[in-house]
């Protein structure tokens, strides 16, 4: 008999990962195997032992803040990238062809122009202080009274020989004052708007950069969206969604709030999203096929009566067509 | 409609922010709740999370879609946890009190163990020590496969293209790492 065989497979039997056939055979093979059964009795006990033990499971804050410190080390990816590519030509044959004298002879005027500004242009001082970013190990003279430290992280913490090493974030309160149409300003605010760990930050900033965002700002409309989408406070996701109203309601806002209406937990903000919705079709050419399709593969899943009701009522609307 | 992964890839690897945004937000839910019961320390899966998208903004110009978006991610996920060196922090705390960790404190006091008396949270939180301890006695892969199997529902398949191997080498670790944990756990579930 091989025991061995028939013991792997009651592991994978409890899992659910044996095939019919397999199943068959070693059912068939337990009614006559002692040492088997009791073997099995065994797995089936570990294994119900193993339910009762609780792994850490994510919450919103871990999330967010993993969220936010990875948008932060991105930052400084693009950077790094934006500092080390440089523009690659490919000269092979580049001046055999005719279509490209021109286009070189253009290439040369724009470098040209470029050289110019960068010789003769001085240097504008922005009103803005510059965010330093990793501070090196050697910088400790450098840290001021004002300066934070948090987030210490040991990469030798032994100290037998007189040294340890570690990591942190120091982080240095800034005072701006400026202009709201700043870029500069702009891009704190919309980093502030995406990833303040404090949620009222965030709605301070969502509020202050929105109401005076041009309509036609794609890149506030864009956080905008992804705040109304992603952002684990109710309150703030709730309050962007609410500016986005100012903006156009182009395709982009649709499947957010198509997105918002399939995906967001609260009802609030699915009933806020087909409202949306719903006055938006009104305005324009009514609801497209995607949409129309999600509300009927939704509209049994939908827990409030209210979205519910008018999810039914547009399919309704819809089908007398 | 929600865009699928095809389009936020094709957004993203023409420079759409907000689509590879869209595309973090999908999965990291899931890659981070995977890193935090393999590592079992919140700053050590805030790490392996940072790095893990990281890698798939560099890497994403280069996605050929020769297999799922997913698929890849947790490839990478599970590469990246695999070659993770833990902070100093969980390596000391685990050599302290291996048995106790504070969230197994918090457990005891705002859980819904209301039906339970303190003395079986107690002892069911001692086990819960007692199998985290016993985890880290296993190899990384088999402790990788194991979590996924057991603590977060994979299948065998799914695993193995995980993993990038065979089934067969999956149920070899499987199987290695069940009896070494019986072994050390043999005392607890009997």
């Amino acid at each position: 008999m091989n025991h061995k065989k028939y013991k792997e497979w009651i592991q994978l039997f409890i899992v659910d990962e044996l095939t019919q056939n397999e199943k068959e055979e070693l059912l068939k093979h337990l009614e006559d195997c002692n040492e088997c059964s009791a073997e099995l009795e065994k797995q089936k006990r570990f294994y119900s032992s193993l339910e009762e033990v609780s792994l850490p499971e994510l919450d919103q804050n871990l999330l967010s803040e993993a969220r936010r410190e990875f948008n932060a080390a991105l930052k400084v990816e693009k950077s790094k990238r934006k500092s080390f590519t440089l523009p690659t030509i490919n000269f092979s044959n580049f001046f055999f062809s005719p279509m490209k004298v021109a286009f070189s002879g253009a290439v040369v005027l724009i470098v040209g122009v470029f050289v110019g500004y960068l010789l003769f242009n001085k240097e504008i001082k922005p009103n803005i202080q510059p965010i330093q970013q990793n501070k090196s190990v050697n910088s400790i003279s450098a840290l001021q009274g004002d300066t934070r430290i948090t987030n210490v992280r040991f990469i030798d913490q032994d100290a037998s020989d007189g040294q340890i090493e570690f990591t942190a974030d120091a982080t240095k309160p800034i005072h701006i004052k400026g202009n709201i149409n700043d870029p500069k300003i702009q891009n704190i605010l919309t980093y502030s708007m995406l990833y303040e760990k404090n949620p009222g930050a965030r709605l301070n900033a969502i509020n202050v950069i929105s109401t005076n965002a041009a309509k036609d700002d794609k890149e506030i409309k864009g956080a905008l969206i992804t705040v109304a989408k992603y952002d684990t406070n109710l309150g703030v996701r709730r309050e962007a969604l609410k500016l986005l109203r100012n903006f156009p309601f182009d395709s982009d806002v649709r499947e957010a709030l198509l997105y918002i209406l399939l995906n967001d937990k609260n009802a609030s903000m699915r009933i806020e999203a087909i409202t949306s919705l719903k006055t938006i079709s009104e305005k324009g050419n009514g609801f497209n096929e995607n949409e129309i399709s999600a509300f009927r593969e939704n509209v049994k899943k939908e827990e409030n009566n209210y979205v519910k009701y008018q999810m039914k009522t547009v399919l309704g609307e819809t089908s007398k067509k | 409609m929600t865009l699928s992964d095809t389009d936020l890839i094709n957004k993203a690897q023409k420079g759409d922010e907000s689509a590879f945004n869209e595309l973090v937000y999908r999965y990291d839910r899931n890659v981070l709740g995977l890193t935090l019961k393999y590592v079992n320390d919140r700053d050590d899966a805030k790490d392996i999370y940072q790095e893990v998208f990281l890698r798939v903004f560099r890497g994403l110009k280069n996605f050929k879609f020769k297999s799922e978006f997913s698929t890849w991610l947790y490839r990478i996920t599970v590469n990246v946890c695999l070659t993770h060196i833990k902070s100093g922090k969980k390596q000391n705390m685990v050599r302290i009190n291996s048995n106790m960790e504070n969230d197994d404190i918090d457990n005891i006091v705002g859980s819904d163990d209301a039906e339970n008396s303190p003395d079986e949270i107690l002892s069911r939180n001692e086990f819960t020590g007692n199998v985290k301890e016993a985890l880290e006695n296993l190899s990384p892969k088999q402790k990788m496969i194991f979590v996924l199997k057991h603590f977060e529902g994979y299948k065998i398949r799914e695993i193995a293209m995980m993993i990038d191997c065979g089934e067969g080498t999956v149920k070899k670790y499987l199987f290695e790492a069940n009896r070494k944990l019986r072994e050390q756990l043999s005392e607890l579930y009997a």
